[in-house]
């Protein structure tokens, strides 16, 4: 069974489908990635899953409950279970609490312990994301973004969670400390047999990290694959486009690369039937007789219960035919 | 062999703040040349330097910053010791800034058109009719479809994206001969950086720009840039051509920048190497190397003495005593 399913997820902003149909699964211990531009709805699945944003349609559940509009003790639960981090732990971290009141606070209102058991606790949590227990007594403010974010990573394992949302959480970071909270990350989840469901707009540390990946584009799935296949072998031209805008280390760039025209078009607006065919170097802009990308959604046609590609003419089987 | 003259040639420069806690140095002696039509890297973690030295350039200095230099001359003429009024005009008219945030340089109130015409007439005497076809010809440059439309827009109406081409646009205007770009698609997504750096790219390629890119990202760098600046707490650590770059022995510090981005093809179970420790603090330098405490393969006169910058080999320059001062018997294991 999977630690946590969404099924045909919808969540609107007024008119605007921010989230439109989103179905995927994250297995116990497991990372699901999440990736694509600015605007494509990712913080908002995020948010849908612990109850920020309003869910407009589907279905959220972890281990198999529903839990899309739980309330009350099962709320208080759940709120333990399904942890979230952001990119700016500083907005999230009380800058008025030491770091030790802060954990304690976590401690006091989800773990059943005394004080001398909390603070010794919290010394261990310290300990854990690599920081020194003396440090309990500083404010945020006193300490450099990467640091920021072990000490909300230790809050967060506070609560012995077993599903964690992390929201472009090393994406203001510097390369080195990048790699430094990436391995801790990795660490904690074996160590805790933690879900992660990670977003990024990085494709490079969305591989790292995760062992299928999802691509949104203007608020729908357009592939959902096991990681190192849909590096390999993506399907989706958009996946593709995206996989070729990140630069590869290769002096002068990749001279193979098919740049992606345009920007994202205004989501009130999304372009009917394939979204993407606005953009896509493979329809109908560049394959005139390629009608069916505007004419028909290919997301009606596919079993969103596995992996997928959601295009009329994906990539494989093109060069393969 | 008589090289021709640089465009750009930075001898000495630093620049100190006397705050409360002390003096730092957050750009401390830079030596560097950059040649007619060369893209030219800056890179090295946050807090490196690199902005400043970027605006020292510039002579943006922000107050109560304070420049020194031997010389910075641009085109042979040092622009350390030109008169204000003349200083703008020269600067105005060779060379352009972008940075991150293009609405810090753009005025919200006034339609895009008139910002680009504006750039101009500052310099020039040109009539409105050709400013305006100039103007279009600019924004083709950068690729923003229905020129005419999109002059007469406003900012705010405008993407990221079409904001920082719209700068570009404008720096443009005067045919600078040196672009300064700082972290110009740091806030972009992947596929517009793609794009903006195309841009760039053609600019130098087709008017032979001189282009100084700043990125804490050295695989954007790889991509466009000849040549790379590796910077590291005020002072130039490495100054290589990117073809030399992982082939050449480099700085322990480029090195390890490079090993620290999760590549394409790297293995998914090994960590992820990292750089130990962080940046110092410039008001509590260590003693020595400022690299040093970071270093793997830091040995005892790192921790009293800061390498030279010297050249090892045409293109190639390096702070860094195992590679110019070897100590008997070391090696890079
Ligand atoms: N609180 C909100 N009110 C209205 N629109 C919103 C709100 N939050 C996000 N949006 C819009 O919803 C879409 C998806 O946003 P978001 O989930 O933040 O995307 P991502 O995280 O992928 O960048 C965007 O078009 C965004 O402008
Ligand atoms: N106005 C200022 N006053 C005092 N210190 C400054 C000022 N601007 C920059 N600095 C210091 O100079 C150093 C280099 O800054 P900057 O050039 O912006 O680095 P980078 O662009 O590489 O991130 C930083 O450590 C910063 O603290
Ligand atoms: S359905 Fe057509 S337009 Fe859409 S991604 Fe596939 S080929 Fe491109
Ligand atoms: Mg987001
Ligand atoms: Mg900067």
């Amino acid at each position: 069974m999977n630690k946590l399913d969404v099924r045909d997820l919808v969540v609107r902003y007024g008119q605007l489908r921010a989230v439109d149909g989103v179905s995927f699964g994250i297995p116990p211990g497991g990372t699901l990635g999440l990736v694509g531009e600015s605007g494509s709805g990712k913080s908002t699945i995020a948010r849908a899953i612990v109850q920020l944003a309003r869910v407009d349609r589907g279905q959220i559940s972890l281990d198999g409950k529903d839990i899309t509009f739980a309330r009350g003790a099962h709320l208080n639960e759940i709120r333990s279970k399904i942890q979230m981090i952001f990119q700016d732990p500083y907005s999230s971290l009380n800058p008025r609490l030491s770091i030790g009141a802060m954990i304690d606070e976590v401690l006091q209102r989800h773990r059943n312990m005394n004080g001398a058991q909390r603070r010794e606790e919290v010394d261990r949590l310290l300990e854990m994301v690599a920081l020194d227990p003396l440090f309990a007594d500083r404010y945020p403010h006193q300490f450099s973004g990467g640091q920021r974010q072990r000490i909300a990573i230790a809050r967060t394992l506070a609560s012995q969670p077993e599903l964690v949302i992390l929201d472009e959480v090393v994406s203001a970071l510097d390369v080195s400390v990048q790699a430094e909270v990436l391995n801790l990350l990795r660490n904690l989840q074996i160590e805790f047999r933690l879900s992660y469901l990670f977003i990024s707009h990085d494709l490079t540390v969305v591989r790292y990290m995760s062992d299928s990946v999802c691509v949104m584009y203007l608020g729908q799935i357009v592939e959902w694959k096991e990681t190192e296949e849909l590096f390999r072998q993506p399907e989706h031209p958009y996946t593709q486009g995206l996989i070729d805008a990140v630069p590869k280390m290769i002096v002068g760039g990749d001279p193979n690369r098919i740049p992606l025209s345009g920007e994202i078009p205004d989501p009130h607006f999304p372009p009917p039937a394939c979204r993407f065919h606005t953009r896509c170097p493979f329809g109908p802009l560049t394959h005139p007789e390629r009608n069916l990308c505007r004419e028909d959604d290919p997301h009606l046609l596919v079993d969103k219960s596995e992996h997928y590609a959601a295009c009329h003419f994906p990539l494989v089987k093109k060069e393969l035919a | 062999m008589s090289l021709p003259q640089p465009l750009l040639q930075v001898r000495g420069l630093t620049v100190r703040f006397d705050l409360e806690s002390g003096t730092i140095v957050p750009v401390n002696d830079i030596n560097v040349d950059l040649a007619e039509g060369e893209i030219v890297g800056l890179v090295g973690e946050s807090g490196s330097g690199k902005s400043l030295t970027a605006l020292a350039i510039a002579q943006l200095v922000p107050h109560p910053g304070f420049l020194t230099a031997q010389h910075l001359r641009l085109r042979g003429e040092d622009i350390t010791t030109m008169p204000a009024e003349a200083l703008r005009y020269f600067l105005g008219s060779e060379m352009a800034m972008i940075f991150q945030d293009p609405m810090s340089s753009l005025n919200p109130a006034l339609k895009i058109g008139t910002q680009l015409t504006e750039a101009t007439r500052v310099h020039r005497r040109v009539s409105g009719k050709e400013l305006r076809k100039m103007a279009l010809e600019r924004m083709a440059d950068v690729h923003i479809s229905a020129a005419e439309t999109r002059l007469r827009q406003y900012p705010h109406e405008f993407s990221g994206g079409m904001r920082q081409r719209a700068m570009i646009a404008m720096g443009l205007m005067n045919s600078p001969s040196l672009i300064i770009a700082d972290e110009p698609t740091t806030a972009l997504d992947v596929t517009i950086q793609a794009q903006i750096i195309d841009v760039l790219r053609e600019i130098n390629r087709e008017q032979g720009t001189t282009i100084m890119l700043i990125s804490h990202d050295i695989g954007v760098i790889i991509e466009i840039c000849s040549r790379v600046l590796v910077m590291y707490a005020g002072r130039i650590v490495e100054d290589v051509k990117i073809s030399e770059l992982m082939t050449a022995d480099n700085h322990p510090y480029t090195e390890a920048l490079i090993a620290a981005v999760p590549a394409f093809d790297s293995n998914r179970d090994e960590p992820l190497p990292s750089i130990p420790g962080r940046p110092p603090d410039l008001d509590n330098l260590p003693p020595g190397y400022a690299f040093a405490p970071r270093c793997k393969y830091v040995f005892e006169r790192c921790h009293h003495e800061t390498p030279p910058l010297l050249r090892i080999d045409e293109t190639h320059r390096i702070a860094c005593f195992l590679r110019t001062e070897p100590p008997e018997g070391a090696t890079r294991e």
